[in-house]
């Protein structure tokens, strides 16, 4: 296995990663997982990782490779390094979720804690006292659906706009970026659909069964938003 | 190196110039979002009102019919 595999395999098992917490309820870790820095980061992990138990020192070798491949003997197998890799990521997942959302309010005034003004005079002094009332509760949970749909959206909207903006040079590399990405299209637009009904009935009734359909309409956004980054991953020049 | 192979490289620089906007909205929202997950303390009005208005405008958009060109399936290139 050469470096440009291993970096293949990694992102791969985070692709995989991020679909599964997605489709079990873990948007929030399903996010971070498929986010750049954390490929970046797990990619330098196992890299380090297979060079420090599979590079052999051999005096015979003319001109040593960065990683070569194990051979007979090796401390150990690659099943190893599956695991290794997989037990990085899952730990960074359930570290990075369990740190999300700890410890975060929802200044008052903002369209999430919605508060009015309440003004104050003190008769003694003719001293003004300005300060926000909440005028109903904050809701951080429609906040937190709102900014992962945000992002999931600007994601989707990304990939359609460059795919659509360099449509002649990409068709020349590979017809298949835009057929993976016209696959995608239609079920993007029902899904934001889907995902903006779910919304307007969860303002209107904020009850748990509408925000479980909404973090479900949100969970399929997340979704193909994620197949949309896979597709345009693929973009290579031969 | 081929007139082709040129004229490719040209295209691709080209695209890449074009996408970079769109790329940097995108970085910027990423940046913004991953330093949300770890950061403790108080979300700014500002920041609320700013997805707030985004996806009130994408919902409208969106029960409209009227979503960007973008997002629809257009014939392939002749």
């Amino acid at each position: 296995m050469n470096q440009a595999q291993l970096t293949s395999l990694i992102k791969q098992l985070l692709n995989a990663l991020g679909g599964y917490l997605t489709v079990h309820g873990a948007a929030t870790a399903a996010s971070v997982v498929n986010a750049q820095d954390t490929a970046g980061l797990l990619t330098l992990l196992g890299v380090w990782v297979y060079s420090h138990f599979f590079q052999h020192t051999d005096v015979n070798e003319a001109t040593p490779t960065p990683l070569p491949a194990s051979k007979g003997g090796g401390v150990l197998p690659p099943a190893s390094l599956l695991f290794i890799v997989g037990i990085s990521a899952a730990t960074m997942v359930f570290f990075m979720a369990g740190c999300a959302g700890q410890n975060k309010r929802l200044e008052l005034g903002g369209a999430y804690a919605p508060a009015t003004q309440l003004v104050l005079t003190n008769t003694a002094d003719g001293s003004i006292t300005t300060n926000n009332v909440a005028t109903s509760p904050a809701d951080f949970k429609l906040y937190a659906a709102d900014a992962s749909f945000d992002f999931a959206y600007s994601a989707l909207e990304a990939a359609f706009k460059i795919e659509r903006d360099n449509r002649a040079f990409l068709w020349k590399l590979s017809p298949d970026i835009k057929h993976s990405l016209d696959a995608i299209r239609p079920n993007a637009t029902k899904a934001v659909q889907a995902y903006t009904l779910a919304r307007m009935k969860y303002i209107a009734s904020p009850l748990d069964a509408n925000a479980t359909e909404l973090d479900a309409a949100l969970q399929v956004v997340q979704t193909l938003s994620d197949a949309a980054s896979v597709a345009t991953s693929r973009i290579t020049i031969k | 190196m081929s007139a082709a192979t040129l004229a490719l490289i040209i295209q691709g620089f080209q695209a890449a110039i074009q996408a970079a906007p769109q790329l940097k909205v995108l970085v910027v929202k990423a940046k913004d979002y991953i330093t949300s997950l770890f950061e403790g303390g108080l979300i700014s009005k500002e920041t609320q009102d700013a997805i707030h208005a985004h996806v009130d405008a994408v919902s409208a958009a969106a029960q409209a019919g009227a979503l960007p060109p973008e997002w629809s399936v257009e014939p392939d290139p002749s």
